[in-house]
């Protein structure tokens, strides 16, 4: 399938129904930026950490929409679930029930565990609705709306971290709203 | 230094917010807010000093002081009695007594010329609503045909309505040597057919139809209405203004009755039987819409009267979404930005009649006796453009974050972080404009305001009122109230609290349906500032839902009619005029009194 | 399986938020911490200020003192220790004060809780643009008093004012002082200080009392108690967005039917 191909196939899906759904049984392995060495499921910490190395930072969009935005933190905190393609025990990850990425954006961070700091933002959501937004699947806002997970605190920070991983998928971000321009407190 | 001092602590992350203000200066000018709050107080509106403060004259900065001023010296004089005195109270007139600009409009007017007592357009909105009831004249006719025998004919219905808007401007019609009205005294007063059968329009004299399809409702909405109403043959009826004034709203449906079977017994030459009596019954008690219900004893109102007005009436009272297609709001905001901007403009319209007949009219006069702090509560509603500015940009918000998605579920959980991004914003706006407090200078004010906003954005998103009412009670009551700790007069949030654990409640006691709740709901006697948002939330979710009316069609047609007096689709419009005293009124005793 | 619920020592936590307008807040409503006292002002001072007795006056009784009354045994009068203005039978009267909306050390609904919490036998009501507190008159004074001297108290942006209170939204004037239409404080540019000239009735004082100089700017940053767009932005604050989501949804949830909300 040709790049092009792809991208209207994302486009297409992106603005479908939003229906939640497991990916298939290494997923993982058809990523770009994911890093050598990921034999499991990767936590969402170890993703992040790969699309902040292999996509963020070499992308110059993304650097330049970062290097606008106020400092910020970012609590993600995901829901794991057993999920049918764990047919072998030795196979299940040790998953915790919630896991916690601390995200820091300008300067740019991430971090297990919940933040020292009051997080600016927290965005709550299910293990794979937040991998499909990272790949630029589905966007950030259907699953929440889906009631799939819910996102509390400074919005304007879930503005900015839109137009980062909008950057960071090659997609043009939403133009921004007059009262919350990119770079706004 | 161990390597754990060393390493930075996400705190230290921090960055000083107010210098980027002079960066996004230019993003500000740019806002309504800023251009009128300029124009308002003509200096900086993001400064938080003035420096005239004191020093701008006292009462003498405005025209219309100085006219109750001298009025008042002219009165004490001719009476003996003293009136209106500024050497009484306090010296009024030390902080800015800015103009009020009408939003929407260039026209710029004192405050003054809100007042209810002073503006003649108020007064007529007012008299509109309280001389306006609906009956269905199906048992009428029905009675006529079965037990009188008699055939009703498109001949005989246009006969009676020629009568009726005769005996309804007070002419006598069955017997010899009546006392009669001085027409140019009930000038105002007819009454029109609604009817959703095209047919029977086709057959009615025209001068007496609201047509549906010709009074400016968009087409999708047009349709709507005319499939509620069906067959059936409504006649509005308008008492004259004079009648209202001169007794209250209930005696509204009285005159109507009367008249209305007078006329019938003119036009179908009946005598005194029975019969008459079962139309009289018909036209009083078994087919009439009154706008108002009787309020509940310590508040002692009749029918028609502002405080027995449910909330969902209000909705359909006011005009201003007439134009709109009747589509979901969430599809038009998902796809055509300048389009959802359009609805809430309408929204932004339709607020000063919710906020005028609630917080000016019933709080302010038939709760408060006329006392001008209202005035204010009121205005923010339509003066100052800053309810389109703020709901211009929640537009915005709600397009960026809906516009990949194809659904909003009316699910308070899933709605409210759009309800904190829009109120936190609108309460940083108050923040930056220290103009746009001073413009807002009580409390009541910013909670009824705020209250609104959270009320019809949220309702207007998923169609559903009573989330609409949950976003209004959580705004104030939990939202402004940790943020500022500062809400409004005397735990004006009182409201909020009860309203958000009543907010699903039916017993008549707590609640009902919002579209049934009003003024004269309990908890809502407690406290003011809450039932425009309460409206609000009503008109709002009729648009989100894509209908034509929020709770009954036969008053939103009602309404539409191009002869009232007071023009609900241009409210604005019609305030301006009257506070610049261009306004005519209904029901002025001129011809029956001195020339002066 | 499932942990057993530990059982922990209520403590009472005041406030959530972890910067420093929520430790502000914690501050002022937590009796056991002491506030700081700012300025000095005589006894006399406060009292005319107050404006409800002449200073050196004896306080006016509504009913004589409570141990020569008799009444019946009661067991609520027998737990409940008056104060010592109960005790004597003063009258009960009020002080009011307004806070600017402009980075204001204190704001009406906290001062409410704080009464609450620092002071006993008090009566509130709060509006936006005043709060008064009414007491009994001795024990009023001793709460002017704190009121007044403590950080809680800026000069130029909190006002003693019993009535007309029109100005907690209005800009400052051109000294930086809180507008007030009758004009019962100034600012001396001379003692550098903010003056009284009118007691809380705006009755002329025979000697004008000065209130200490107004905070600083970057004073004000320290110890105001809202969030700022500017400084603490509100929508940053997730600990009490999370609270107040809590509170709101058991509300809603509750009010429908208690049910619905056991055990959570």
């Amino acid at each position: 399938m040709s790049n092009e191909e792809k991208s209207i196939n994302k486009e297409e899906k992106q603005t479908a129904e939003y229906e939640y759904k497991e990916l298939p049984d290494g997923w993982w392995h058809e990523l770009d930026w994911i890093l050598p060495g990921r034999e499991k499921e990767p936590t969402l910490y170890e993703l992040f950490h790969d699309m902040m190395i292999g996509s963020i930072v070499g992308n110059p969009m993304s650097l330049e929409i970062a290097s606008k935005m106020v400092p910020r933190i970012i609590l993600i905190e995901i829901e794991h679930q057993e999920h049918k393609t764990e047919k072998n025990e030795e196979q299940k990850r040790e998953k915790e029930e919630i896991e916690y990425v601390r995200v820091m954006i300008n300067p740019t961070d991430i971090k297990q565990g919940i933040p020292q700091a009051e997080p600016d933002l927290i965005i709550h959501m299910l293990y794979y609705d937040f991998v499909r937004i990272l790949t630029g699947e589905i966007d950030m806002m259907a699953p929440i709306w889906a009631g799939n997970g819910w996102i509390l605190g400074n919005l304007t920070c879930g503005l900015d971290l839109r137009d980062l991983l909008a950057a960071s998928t090659d997609k043009e971000a939403q133009k921004r709203p007059a009262m919350w321009p990119l770079g706004s407190p | 230094m161990s390597d754990k001092d060393r390493r930075a602590k996400e705190s230290e992350y921090t960055y000083e917010l107010g210098k980027l203000v002079e960066k996004f200066l230019p993003t500000e000018k740019e806002r309504l807010i800023y251009k009128t709050m300029e124009k308002t107080f003509g200096l900086h509106p993001m400064s938080n000093v003035d420096p005239l403060m004191y020093k701008r004259g006292g009462y003498h900065q405005k025209q219309r002081k100085e006219e109750f001023a001298e009025w008042g010296k002219k009165i004490a004089i001719e009476r003996g009695i003293p009136s209106y005195n500024r050497a009484v109270g306090i010296p009024l007139g030390q902080r800015a007594l800015e103009p009020y600009i009408i939003s929407g409009t260039d026209v710029i007017v004192d405050y003054d010329d809100l007042h209810h007592v002073n503006n003649a357009a108020i007064q007529q909105m007012l008299d509109d609503i309280k001389r306006t009831v609906i009956i269905n004249l199906d048992m009428t006719h029905r009675v006529l045909q079965v037990r009188a025998g008699k055939e009703i004919t498109p001949e005989t219905i246009n006969l009676y309505l020629e009568t009726v808007q005769h005996t309804i401007a007070g002419g006598a019609v069955a017997q010899e040597h009546m006392a009669e009205i001085h027409p140019g005294l009930t000038a105002d007063a007819y009454c029109k057919i609604i009817t959703g059968n095209d047919d029977i329009i086709d057959m009615i004299d025209r001068r007496f139809v609201i047509n549906i399809d010709k009074v400016g409702f968009h087409p999708s909405r047009a349709a709507l209405l005319k499939k509620a109403i069906g067959d059936t043959i409504y006649m509005v009826v308008r008492a004259p203004t004079i009648a209202v004034r001169m007794a209250d709203g209930g005696v509204t449906y009285r005159w109507a009755a009367m008249q209305s079977s007078m006329a019938f017994i003119s036009a179908y030459r009946l005598t005194g039987e029975s019969i008459i009596s079962d139309i009289a019954y018909a036209a009083k008690s078994a087919q009439v819409i009154q706008i108002g219900e009787r309020t509940w004893f310590s508040r002692a109102r009749a029918q028609n009267e502002p405080g027995g007005i449910p909330y969902g009436y209000y909705a359909d009272i006011q005009q201003c979404d007439d134009t709109l297609p009747a589509e979901p709001y969430f599809k038009i905001i998902a796809e055509d930005l300048e389009q959802g901007r359009r609805y809430m403009r309408n929204v932004a319209k339709a607020g000063t009649i919710l906020a005028l007949m609630t917080e000016l009219i019933w709080y302010g006069l038939y709760m408060s006796g006329g006392l001008g702090f209202s005035t204010g509560v009121a205005a923010g509603a339509y003066c100052g453009n800053v309810v389109e500015d703020l709901l211009d940009n929640f537009a915005e918000i709600q397009h960026t974050s809906i516009s990949r998605v194809k659904t909003v579920p009316p699910r308070w959980t899933r709605i409210k972080f759009i309800t904190d991004m829009m109120i936190q914003a609108a309460m940083e706006t108050y923040e930056k404009y220290p103009s746009l407090m001073e413009y807002h200078w009580g409390g009541a004010h910013r909670i009824s305001l705020v209250g609104s906003l959270a009320g019809s954005a949220a309702a207007m998103l998923t169609g559903s009122p009573m989330i609409g009412q949950m976003s209004m009670n959580y705004a104030i009551g939990m939202l402004m109230k940790e943020g500022w700790v500062r809400t409004g007069w005397a735990g004006q949030e009182v409201q909020d609290h009860l309203g958000l654990a009543y907010s699903c409640a039916f017993r008549m006691d707590e609640g009902g349906l919002i579209e049934f709740r009003g003024p004269n709901t309990p908890y809502a006697s407690y406290t003011a500032g809450h039932s425009s948002g309460a409206i609000g939330a009503c008109l709002a979710a009729q648009l989100g839902r894509g209908r034509a009316w929020a709770c009954n069609p036969v008053i939103k047609v009602a309404f539409a009619d191009p002869d009232l007096k007071f023009d609900f689709r241009e409210p604005r419009l019609a305030i301006a005029k009257a506070a610049l005293r261009e306004f005519m009124p209904a029901g002025e005793r001129d011809l029956i009194i001195p020339s002066h | 399986m499932s942990e057993e619920k530990k059982k922990i020592k209520y403590e009472q936590q005041f406030y959530p938020g972890t910067e420093k307008v929520s430790a502000r807040r914690r501050k002022l409503m937590d009796p056991e911490r002491r506030l700081v006292k700012l300025r000095e002002i005589p006894d006399d001072d406060i009292v005319q200020l107050l404006g409800h007795r002449a200073p050196g006056s004896l306080y006016s009784s509504v009913h004589p003192p409570l141990d020569e009354i008799m009444e019946p045994y009661d067991p609520i009068r027998e737990m409940v220790k008056p104060t010592s203005g109960a005790q004597a039978g003063d009258r009960i009267r009020f002080v009011q004060f307004t806070d600017s909306f402009w980075s204001p050390v204190i704001a009406p609904w906290l001062r409410a809780r704080m009464y609450f919490n620092r002071f006993r036998g008090v009566d509130t009501v709060i509006y936006s643009g005043r709060q008064i507190l009414e007491m009994r008159e001795r024990d009023l004074e001793a709460a002017a008093r704190l009121l007044v001297e403590t950080e809680v108290f800026d000069p130029a942006r909190t006002a003693l004012k019993g009535l007309t209170v029109h100005g907690h939204a209005l800009r400052l004037d051109s000294d930086g002082l809180m507008f007030d239409a009758r004009r019962r404080y100034i600012y001396d540019k001379n003692l550098k200080e903010v003056v009284y000239i009118k007691d809380m009735h705006a009755h002329m004082l025979d000697e004008p009392i000065p209130v200490g100089r107004p905070l600083t700017e970057e004073e004000l940053n320290e110890l105001d108690v809202t969030y700022r767009w500017n400084l603490t932005p509100y929508k940053s604050r997730t600990e009490i967005l999370l609270i107040i989501t809590r509170a709101t949804h058991f509300r809603i949830m509750g009010g429908f039917k208690p049910d619905l909300i056991k055990g959570l």
